[in-house]
């Protein structure tokens, strides 16, 4: 958090956020100002010392947030194509994460309305979704089958051919 | 890394970061901006058989359309994404050509004689009469043209079933 705050905007002002764990975070105005909900607190006078609350946004998560508004604040305006790049292979690691990190950005981004954390999660999530089978889906994510095996017979008929980019296992999809 | 698997449905896991959560219960209008990045109709009806809160969010949005699959040289079939959707042997053998679309694949054999397939569940063909010359012609004219590209001109050959071939006795007009 310390070495996000090096390379601030133009504004010197610090903004103070909270998770719902109660940890504190610190960003310069111009990366809260990426979150829709933070820039509306700060143009109603809401960020104080005692910092903003974001009851359902977690410390691990809310640090990733903290750390892709600083990095993409710091870089926003003017960018020569060697800052894209350099912006867009940042992304591109940043959202190398488990899934359920990948999870809690794509609710706490779009809690804090956070457009372009927002969409490199989206598309983070549909990549994993991509080509795969039910059951791998399943154990990527973590997902429970809860369809009845009359119901899961139902499904794999409805359209057969989606279902056999491998053997299927014990169970139909 | 994505294998790891931390089953967090129903089993409230230490973060309390998105609601308790996980995949399965990620809010409509999230899958909904997901399922804008799948365009490929496999994947989506793939997507519906992950766990009911996918399938009734999944089910909200009509499917894309089933798009033609390639054919590849050595039998394979690949969807536009280039995932390949399953090695179809009853593509190599004695087959001039082939036109395949969602689960469908309409062949023209070396001797001219005409079938209908399920090239993924590799169900028995289904003979059709002869093309008639003129027709036969135009199909292997659409395909010659595709290869070089040179001519847009192509010939639309177009197969109408009545009912799915599974069913006994479809009627069939080419």
């Amino acid at each position: 958090m310390a070495a996000a705050t090096d390379d601030a905007g133009d504004s010197n002002e610090m903004i103070r956020v909270v998770s719902s764990d109660g940890e504190h975070f610190e960003m310069p105005e111009a990366a809260a100002n990426l979150s829709l909900v933070l820039r509306h607190m700060i143009e109603d006078d809401c960020a104080d010392a005692a910092g903003i609350p974001l009851a359902v946004v977690a410390a691990k998560p809310l640090a990733k947030i903290v750390d892709y508004c600083t990095k993409h604040a710091a870089k926003s305006s003017g960018l020569t194509i060697e800052e894209a790049e350099e912006l867009k292979r940042f992304d591109a690691e940043f959202i190398e994460v488990d899934t359920d990190m990948l999870y809690d950005l794509l609710v706490a981004a779009d809690f804090m309305g956070v457009e372009g954390l927002s969409k490199l999660a989206v598309q983070r999530t549909a990549d994993l979704i991509k080509g795969k089978t039910p059951e791998q889906n399943r154990e990527t994510f973590g997902i429970v089958n809860d369809f009845t095996p009359e119901e899961e017979e139902e499904i794999c008929k409805e359209n057969e051919w989606a279902f056999q980019i491998t053997k299927p296992p014990s169970r139909l999809c | 890394m994505f294998c790891s698997v931390s089953n967090r449905y129903g089993g409230g896991a230490g973060e309390d970061g998105g609601g308790g959560g996980g995949a399965s219960e990620l809010p409509a209008e999230l899958l909904d901006l997901v399922l804008l990045r799948l365009p490929s109709h496999a994947d989506r009806v793939r997507l519906r058989a992950v766990c009911r809160p996918w399938r009734a969010d999944a089910q909200r949005q009509a499917l894309p359309p089933p798009l033609p699959w390639l054919a590849l040289r050595d039998g394979g079939l690949v969807d536009l994404d280039g995932a390949a959707v399953r090695s179809a042997p009853a593509l190599r053998e004695g087959v001039r050509s082939c036109l395949a679309v969602d689960n469908l694949a309409f062949l023209v054999h070396d001797d001219c004689g005409c079938s209908l397939v399920n090239p993924l569940s590799g169900s028995p063909a289904t003979p059709l009469p002869h093309l008639a010359d003129a027709v036969l012609q135009a199909v292997e004219d659409s395909n010659m043209r595709s290869y070089t590209g040179a001519n847009i001109q192509l010939a639309v050959a177009k197969v109408i079933l009545s009912s799915l071939l599974d069913f006994p006795d479809p009627l069939i007009a080419a």
